[in-house]
């Protein structure tokens, strides 16, 4: 079972080492498979077993999907708004009566907005606006100094860049977005190179497993 | 034609034709380009290019909730878009060409 486990990850990543080549039959089965895969584990194991059965069926039906004492408890009725709510998503399959399925969407989107506007504020804006709030002069910390100068400008110059309201034109709000577009282009780069980083050591994961695991000369 | 040959044109969409998915190229593009965002932007395409199935993928399974903020057209239009590398390609090609011109307009 090793052994084919082992043939079937190296055909794979054959597979998609192929890509290199150029796009072809193999790769594009590679990723169809992946597509799959992940849809079946996705829909089966997590949907279903690790959401539906614990939060739903076992609370609704505890005699039928419960297990322990959860089988021994009583149903919880309350369930079964949300059990509707979920089954009127499933309207959105019909072109005449996907406007039913908007009762659920305007509900989770209320309840989302709603949560994570609070969440948002206080885990996110607030603390990244109480970080850019920093004194610009420290005396005898040159290199704290500077620092601080550079998160104060690039933060302004990064708001300034995104508001679209106006065209990045004139002395004053044309230079400071282009100073935004000159921060951003810097830590786009950043992220690009942490990512080539990643790729490069998930790479150098696949070279072990072909050369160690399947073809063992290492 | 061999098992190695992937159709370059790709299969003919039934919901959207190749002009409106050539002119939701050119909008896409426009904005990439008025937004001084091409480099990163075709980096960041370069890079999922390989991918652009699993983004594919992605958007169909997302796209009723996606929908619920965004135009569903416009939805569609980059599902299709995603669909398919060489389209891909082609948003890549005209955001390059969109850039090289307003460069030479500028200077």
């Amino acid at each position: 079972m090793l052994t084919l486990s082992i043939w079937m990850g190296a055909i794979i990543t054959l597979c998609c080492f192929s890509f290199l080549f150029k796009d072809n039959p193999f790769y594009r089965f590679a990723e169809h498979l992946f597509v799959g895969v992940s849809a079946g584990y996705y829909f089966s194991a997590i949907s279903f077993h690790q959401v539906l059965k614990p939060n739903l069926l076992a609370k609704l039906f505890p005699a039928s999907f419960g297990s322990g004492q959860e089988a021994l408890a009583a149903p919880e009725l309350w369930l079964i708004v949300p059990t509707i709510l979920g089954i009127l998503m499933l309207f959105r399959l019909s072109q005449e009566l996907a406007w039913v399925s908007r009762f659920t969407v305007a509900f989770v989107m209320g309840v989302t907005t709603g949560l994570t506007i609070v969440l948002s504020t206080h885990q996110f804006l607030i603390p990244q606006i109480k970080k850019a709030i920093v004194p610009l002069f420290l005396k005898g910390q040159y290199i704290a100094s500077f620092s601080n100068w550079v998160l104060v400008i690039g933060s302004i110059a990064c708001l300034f860049y995104f508001f679209f309201s106006t065209e990045h034109r004139g002395p004053i709000y044309g230079t400071v977005s282009r100073v935004g577009i000159w921060y951003l282009m810097i830590s786009f780069g950043a992220a690009f190179g942490a990512t080539v980083m990643g790729r490069i050591s998930l790479l150098i994961g696949r070279f072990q497993f072909l050369l160690q695991d399947w073809l063992k000369l290492i | 034609m061999g098992m190695w040959t992937i159709p370059e044109t790709p299969p003919k969409d039934e919901k959207f034709s190749a002009e409106e998915i050539d002119s939701f190229i050119q909008t896409f593009a426009k904005e990439i380009v008025r937004r001084k965002m091409s480099v990163p932007a075709v980096i960041a395409l370069e890079m999922a290019k390989p991918l652009s199935f699993l983004g594919h993928s992605a958007c169909v399974v997302m796209g009723p909730l996606i929908e619920m903020v965004f135009d569903p057209k416009k939805i569609e239009k980059m599902t299709s878009i995603l669909s398919e590398r060489c389209h891909i390609e082609r948003l890549l090609e005209t955001i390059e060409t969109m850039e090289n011109s307003v460069e030479k307009a500028g200077g």
